[in-house]
């Protein structure tokens, strides 16, 4: 059983992502923990690390994402935790190219079909564990 | 095998010493390997936490009324269990509660958990006791559990907290009469929530009429908003606290709490051993199918 | 030809074409995006009564506010913008009024729609980034400089913390010389859809509520011009509502906006005036027409038979349209030239009063000059190339954009009936219901995207292997650290010892119930930020917790 937290960084209230993709994965059998809008990275990883989630998935549509994600993975390291991150939003190439550089396993942007995102998420949760 | 021995070690070392980290992973245990779970339990001295069972129908605002709770909370430490249903169809599950109290994720006195229930029968995760028990073992205060508010989980959550409280709102007009026997005889105190609300008032009066001549029940108005009536709520559940742990009542509890989770345990190896059933090679999920395509076959037959 | 001869015709003409069915079969089922079998074919039988779409001008309003529409004056040309710092905006603000944009529409960064200062921790990584950032009246000052206020309509896309940045608006208007009563403009102010769809929420929705009407208040005797609300379906929608549900949701909050101010005082003969709408365009091009249609018609019946408005121009249904976000793909963006471009026309056929038109580059990132240029060029070719402007309604008669309409019509008003059988729009956002509606549409049409039931050219369909462009919009972090700059100087430099009092003064006015514009307004003149006076309200009020409906 896959247990994942999708987590709304930012402050942007554009929730329509995240909640298609959070009921997805729950069809696609998995516990899906969505933590609500405007989550600070702090709550975001507190709240991942004290679930014990195998696997985080970020969604952000305001255009703070170089600032949000590299700081939810510097606290996620500092926790000790090396859960893998997905990343879901609107997001520019170069970006997405630096984001991955840091860590994240994949960038979705708009479109991106929830079936596919399911199926990746089982696979950087099973190559994680290995 | 060895791999995870050392894991166990580190759980262990981890719980006497307090690493949430620890908890967290010990926590996950209790959901995927119970039997594991309890072999380190059972070597960690436990407190003597005040269980208390939070139950009432959705959306009669369980979680908001944890969350101001939380707000109230000085200095205490609080591990929260929340329940939510597993889907029957695919096993998944949306563990939404977590949201309302999202405010308190960072608090280093609380400690929140989201539990799906896995179709337990009774509503509640099969996992709970061990659960509940990591809390101790960890040195909480409360442990807070939240049920998911339908069936069997309303009254079930009896088994395991010391202290339950039923949760009513006055949006749900025939509340009172939709009160389920069951609960009437568990509920150790009512709260009616949005106190604002000015039908609030009716349900208390209703309520306080069908309590009357059972027990004396104790009855709360609270502002989940305003964090009204909170305090003296939390004030109480201090003082019943100490009143059932004088009084011998908590000790029956406890016991109570035992013997349900040794059933628990039971009825876990017995699942188990019905799932690893052979009938003649045949496992149970075989069986189960032929058995369908048959009934299916004479259904035909018989239009 | 009558009725019957008509119905016998159209039998027959039905036997014959299933006949050609069984050989030539059709390429599937057809229905609107609400889940309604759509017709093979319209015809007179579906449109009996005529006297429900009436004349322009006109109660009920199906074929338009005006008499004459675009024959008398097009639709205002209206595109969002705004982003990093005040004066960044105002140079594009100026540019926009340079290519013939006729009114402004400002976006402001989320902190600023959330009352957070620059400085918040809450603030990080968001300054300037979907709009421009606003912390006190000296931002406002600039962001307006060399803009004469008494000449342009400014729209501001601001909700929790309208009151503030109107107070603003107001102020800066004074200072150059423009008296109140004479600015013309609209903020959204619309928070029940924040709580359903947009998210930018501070107070929980009863607070909320008093704020909106004491704005109702304060403008119908200082700022008559002013649009005090646009009442916003258009988040609803891109939060994946039908078109139905988008109309019903809209209007059921406007009953209670009205409901509030009627409570409040106000005559609803001279305050409907005031209100205006917001809508989406998205793709089905006559589902969308009708839309319109059918939301006019509603709203006027609404106003003259639930709130007995006895004045026509206090019915009429006044909107402006952004075509959908939601329906850009990131997939071969220049194909979104042509989805908006089909958008922005359903949006003129059914009758909007302005209009955006998004860019083809949104779906990737903020939108770069040349996208916004070419995006506001569809528009013009709308109104002066295509023709479409020439008649009043042109689609009027239509068998099947007339069944639309009624059809839209008729579900959305028992969407309306549910909702105040529930007791009104605000228990319902409370016990989730409308929003558990509007996410259940959006994963279907997910799932149907999925399954490739529904087709999208380019990200299901039509595919091709390409390359993202790259040479998109990025807002620096650099206007951050100046803007954080700025703010810090500000708070040394005034007399905080006025702005202490002004912000005493406003917390016992929102405990008492007065009306708070005034004392805002107070304390904007004095430089109180957005931060801290959404700070004292959130003090008095306290802060919404959102139930999550997946």
């Amino acid at each position: 059983m896959i247990k994942v937290m999708i987590a709304k960084p930012g402050l942007d209230g554009h929730d329509r992502g995240a909640k298609v993709v959070a009921r997805a994965l729950r069809d696609a059998g998995m516990e899906v923990i969505y933590t609500g809008i405007r989550q600070t990275p702090e709550q975001i990883v507190q709240s991942a690390v004290d679930e014990d989630v195998d696997i985080l998935g970020i969604s952000i549509l305001s255009g703070a994402h170089m600032k949000l994600i590299p700081r939810i993975l510097d606290l996620l390291k500092s926790k000790g935790s090396n859960m893998p991150v997905f990343v879901g939003g609107i997001i520019p190439k170069e970006d997405a190219e630096k984001l991955k550089a840091l860590g994240v396993a994949e960038v979705y942007g708009p479109g991106a079909p929830t079936s596919e995102i399911a199926e990746q998420v089982k696979r950087f949760v099973e190559h994680s564990s290995t | 095998m060895s791999n995870t021995r050392v894991r166990e070690d580190e759980i262990l070392e981890g719980m006497k010493s307090h690493d949430r980290r620890s908890l967290a992973k010990m926590l996950s245990l209790c959901e995927k390997a119970p039997d594991m779970a309890n072999e380190i339990l059972d070597k960690l001295s436990k407190k003597t936490s005040h269980v208390i069972g939070i139950t009432g129908s959705p959306g009669v605002g369980k979680s908001t009324l944890i969350s101001t709770i939380l707000d109230k909370m000085n200095g205490k430490k609080i591990g929260i269990v929340v329940v939510d249903p597993s889907s029957p169809f695919t096993g998944g599950a949306l563990l939404g509660d977590r949201v309302r109290m999202q405010s308190h994720a960072t608090d280093k006195n609380f400690f929140i958990r989201s539990f799906a229930n896995k179709g337990a029968l009774g509503g509640l995760s099969p996992s709970i006791y061990e659960a509940c028990d990591a809390f101790e073992a960890f040195g909480m205060d409360d442990v807070i559990i939240e049920t998911v508010g339908v069936g069997q989980s309303e009254v079930d959550v009896a088994n395991i907290a010391d202290t339950v409280v039923v949760v009513l709102s006055p949006d749900n007009g025939d509340e009172v009469q939709m009160l389920k026997a069951g609960l009437m005889e568990i509920a150790d105190l009512f709260v009616i929530n949005k106190s604002d609300n000015p039908r609030s008032q009716i349900l208390l009066s209703r309520l306080r009429a069908v309590t009357s001549g059972n027990k004396e029940v104790p009855i709360y108005l609270t502002n989940a908003v305003t964090g009204e009536g909170v305090e003296r709520l939390l004030d109480d559940l201090d003082d019943r606290f100490f009143q059932i742990s004088s009084n011998g009542i908590l000790v029956q509890k406890r016991k109570k709490r035992l013997l349900h989770h040794a059933q628990s345990i039971v009825r876990r190896e017995i699942d188990h051993l019905i799932q690893n059933l052979e009938i003649n090679g045949r496992n149970l999920k075989e069986i189960r199918n032929q058995l369908i395509e048959e009934l299916c076959k004479k259904d035909d037959q018989n239009n | 030809m009558n009725d019957d001869e008509l119905n016998e015709k159209y039998k027959e003409w039905n036997r014959k074409t299933k006949e050609i069915i069984k050989k030539y079969p059709e390429r599937g089922e057809f229905k609107t995006t609400w889940g309604e079998k759509t017709k093979r074919l319209y015809t007179p039988l579906d449109v009996k009564d005529y006297s429900r779409i009436g004349f322009p001008g006109e109660y009920p309003f199906t074929r338009g506010v005006q008499p004459t529409m675009y024959r008398g004056k097009l639709w205002t040309m209206r595109q969002y913008a705004g982003f990093g710092n005040a004066l960044e905006s105002n140079k594009r603000y100026k540019y926009l009024l340079e290519q013939g944009q006729s009114g402004l529409s400002v976006a402001f960064d989320l902190p600023t729609q959330i009352g957070y200062d620059s400085d918040d921790p809450h603030s990080l990584g968001e300054i300037g980034k979907v709009g421009v950032a606003i912390d006190s009246l000296s931002d406002m000052e600039i962001l307006f400089d060399g803009i004469p206020l008494d000449k342009v309509s400014t729209s501001m896309t601001i909700n929790s913390t309208a009151s503030i940045l109107l107070a603003m608006y107001m102020v800066v208007g004074e200072k150059q010389g423009v008296s109140r009563e004479k600015l013309r403009g609209t903020i959204q102010n619309d928070i029940l859809k924040e709580y359903i769809a947009r998210g930018t929420y501070i107070y929980p929705p009863r607070p909320s509520m008093r704020i909106i009407t004491n704005i109702f208040e304060f403008c119908s005797k200082e700022m008559p011009l002013w649009n005090t609300i646009s009442i916003s379906g258009y988040h609803i929608r891109e939060a994946g509502a039908d078109a139905v549900q988008e109309v019903a949701f809209t209007l059921a909050d406007g009953i209670e906006y009205v409901k509030a101010a009627v409570e409040a005082g106000l005559n609803p003969n001279t305050f409907g005036k005031r209100l205006s709408f917001f809508f989406a365009s998205h793709n089905d091009f006559f589902e969308e027409i009708a839309k319109f249609r059918a939301a006019r018609r509603m709203w006027a019946k609404i106003m003259k038979e639930q709130f007995g408005v006895t004045v026509p121009s206090a019915m009429r249904l006044k909107f402006h349209t952004q075509t959908s976000g939601s329906t850009l793909t990131a997939q071969q963006p220049d194909n979104n030239i042509t989805r908006v471009t089909l958008q922005a026309l359903a949006a003129v056929l059914g009758g909007t009063q302005s209009l955006h038109t998004n860019s083809r580059d949104e779906a990737l990132a903020l939108p770069t000059e040349e996208s916004v240029r070419i995006a506001l060029r569809t528009q013009q070719i709308i109104a002066y190339e295509s023709g479409v402007s020439k008649t009043v309604d042109p689609l009027a008669g239509s068998y099947y954009v007339e069944s639309l309409t009624d059809s839209i019509e008729k579900r959305a008003f028992d969407y309306i009936d549910k909702i105040e059988k529930m007791g009104g729009m605000v228990k319902a956002i409370e016990a989730g219901y409308v929003q558990q509606e509007i996410s259940n549409r959006a994963y279907d049409y997910q799932k149907a995207i999925e399954s490739k039931k529904q087709i999208v050219v380019g990200v299901n369909k039509f595919t091709s292997e390409e390359e993202a462009p790259k040479s998109t919009l990025k807002i620096g972090d650099t206007a951050e650290k100046e803007q954080i700059k700025k703010l810090r100087i500000l708070k040394k430099t005034r007399d905080n010892e006025k702005v202490t009092n002004a912000l005493k003064r406003l917390e016992e006015s929102a405990k008492s119930d007065e009306n708070i514009m005034y004392p805002i307004v107070d304390a904007v003149k004095v430089y109180a930020t957005v931060g801290e006076i959404s700070n004292v309200m959130r003090k008095v009020f306290g802060e919404y917790k959102e139930s999550i409906m997946l």
